[in-house]
């Protein structure tokens, strides 16, 4: 089916929905891990992350871009990349991304040998400050393109680990904190080097914080998100992507997000929200910290959009649209990083679904 | 040696102490007891107590993973004290024999080891083959051991084509003799439903779910 011509530029779609303002259509999220290198003949994930000119990469996102034509373009690897760049080693796999097998931070004497990362030299890094180059030279001033970090907490634990900063948490809370505090200062490091690079959007957010309750939430991660929020600002950043990944307390601290910062920049809140009529709640809520916020992402990509069909991807796109499409302020997206092998033809009716559909009377 | 009613007192204390995640002092209590003359099995079903109360209070979200870490240190450091007196202690009735492992394609650990102790003090066998486990290590150590059960977690999607191949290769290895249990946020009850086998949410579901099917 032919699309309509469209009458919106992506920058002006992703303002007026980030402001509530309409839109001539529900403005597409960035498709999560799609650009690594996926596609590319005889590419494997490691061969891309690991290639510091970060040509493949840049490769990966062009394809991307030029197949789904998204509102907006993420520069982005894998989850441990900031903490592999201090010194955690990882794994990697044939077909899907590296993990984390051994940490930086075994003592408090590790802290101090744990370098702040340097986004140009260290570790992975590289590959993604190079690409962000390349991707800026070929698509600035057409779509907004966003680089970030998995954020303060989330670094930490991958540095430390999470069953020992969970430890630290409960028994030496003090180590904990200066734990998240050293992560914060790298990835405020890594943010000041891609927006040299050319982002103007950045993100935040991964699953180690929704392990936390509400009060350790609010004491380990409020504080140092809002350290990250507020110098993305200064560096000139123009909004902010903030996702909230699945795990035992996210129903819980989803009302804590506004706390991040939401007086800071624009933000879109995309993840794991338990169904879509939550998403729109949220969605509500969020709005009473700012004027410009936005929610996205409940079709989940390990099951729907990874194992369905191109036909049940596209009702299940509907079914999500038509919830959540009123009322603006939202981004069609999934729920979390879409795996490296989903065919194709999913992605394609998620994207065309959403760039077709027009509300319901 | 039975339990006294002296020895209640301290069993409480041991189980809150569990709770409470005080190493120390769950490490104190486990001694006291046992220069009492306390079964070992006792002492364990005391601490037990303590790490399914917290399992089911994450299970409720009224506990999460920093008050569990530290519930589940305090019940290993007391269960290592008692540990060689329960292995030499002559088995009372038939212990449940579960292979434990995150299938291969992924190195998540944390809710394998979650499960793994919320197994032990549940009194089953677990057989822990780690993480990044091939589908013929899971048959072959589920034949050494003549398992009642495999369990396989993964978080991650892709680990999902190495867990279907694990159902398959335990099945042809172990017929009926072994059922086979799945977790991890790439699973799904729908999943579970279609390869025939039993989904847990979380440990404490795991734990429960288990228990029921081999009642019947």
């Amino acid at each position: 089916m032919a699309l309509e011509k469209e009458e919106m530029n992506p920058f002006d779609r992703v303002t007026a929905a980030l402001k509530g303002e309409p839109t001539d259509r529900v403005p597409i999220g960035w498709l999560g891990r799609r650009e690594v290198g996926f596609g590319l003949p005889q590419v494997t994930v490691a061969d891309v992350v690991r290639e510091k000119s970060g040509y493949k990469l840049y490769k990966g996102i062009k394809a991307m871009v030029e197949r789904f034509h998204p509102d907006m373009i993420a520069v982005m690897t894998y989850t441990t990349v900031e903490a592999v760049a201090m010194g955690t080693k990882d794994k990697y796999f044939a077909d899907q991304l590296p993990a984390p097998i051994d940490y930086a931070i075994k003592s408090p004497e590790d802290l101090e040998k744990t370098k702040i990362p340097d986004p140009r030299v260290d570790g992975d890094l590289p590959c993604l400050y190079n690409a962000l180059k390349k991707v800026s030279n070929d698509f600035s001033g057409q779509v907004p393109i966003g680089a970030g970090t998995v954020g303060p907490f989330s670094v930490g634990a991958r540095i430390r680990g999470l069953w020992d900063i969970s430890f630290d948490i409960m028994r030496r809370p003090w180590f904990a904190h200066d734990v998240v505090k050293h992560a914060t200062e790298a990835c405020i490091n890594i943010i000041e080097g891609f927006r040299e690079a050319g982002a103007t959007g950045t993100s935040s957010g991964a699953g180690s914080e929704t392990v936390l309750g509400i009060e350790h939430f609010r004491q380990f991660c409020v504080p140092y998100e809002r350290m990250y929020h507020r110098k993305a600002k200064k560096l000139g950043y123009l909004s902010m992507s903030r996702h909230i990944c699945s795990g035992p307390s996210a129903d819980l601290v989803i009302d804590e997000f506004p706390k991040f910062g939401f007086d800071n920049l624009p933000i879109l809140v995309w993840g794991y929200y338990k169904d879509a009529q939550t998403m729109q709640q949220k969605k509500k809520l969020f709005t009473e910290y700012t004027p410009v916020v936005a929610v996205g992402g409940t079709l989940r990509a390990s099951d729907e959009l990874f194992y369905g069909t191109p036909a049940q991807v596209e009702a299940e796109s509907v079914k999500l649209l038509d919830v959540c499409s009123p009322g603006g302020r939202y981004f069609h997206m999934a729920d979390c990083c879409i795996p490296p092998t989903t065919p194709l033809e999913n992605l394609d009716a998620f994207v065309i679904s959403a760039k077709k559909y027009r509300p319901k009377a | 040696m039975g339990v006294g009613g002296e020895s209640e007192p301290l069993l409480e204390a041991l189980k809150n102490s569990v709770i409470n995640g005080m190493s120390d002092e769950s490490v104190k209590y486990v001694n006291d007891l046992v220069s009492k003359g306390v079964a070992a099995q006792t002492i364990l079903d005391a601490m037990a107590k303590g790490v399914l109360h917290v399992g089911e209070q994450l299970s409720n979200k009224q506990a999460f993973l920093p008050e569990l870490v530290i519930t589940f240190d305090a019940f290993r450091k007391g269960l290592a004290i008692i540990e060689p007196a329960l292995k030499a202690a002559p088995s009372q009735g038939k212990k449940l024999k579960v292979v434990l492992g995150t299938v291969e394609g992924d190195i998540h650990n944390i809710g394998k080891n979650l499960v793994k102790t919320m197994f032990e003090a549940s009194s089953f066998e677990v057989y822990d083959v780690g993480v990044d486990v091939p589908p013929e290590t899971f048959a072959k150590k589920a034949v050494e051991v003549d398992a009642d059960l495999v369990g396989c977690s993964t978080l991650v999607s892709p680990g999902l084509i190495s867990l279907r191949k694990t159902v398959e290769r335990v099945r042809e290895l172990r017929g009926d003799k072994t059922k086979i249990i799945i977790g991890g946020y790439a699973t799904s009850p729908q999943l579970a439903s279609e390869l025939g086998i039993i989904y847990c949410k979380d440990a404490y579901d795991g734990v429960n779910k288990i228990r029921s099917v081999f009642k019947e």
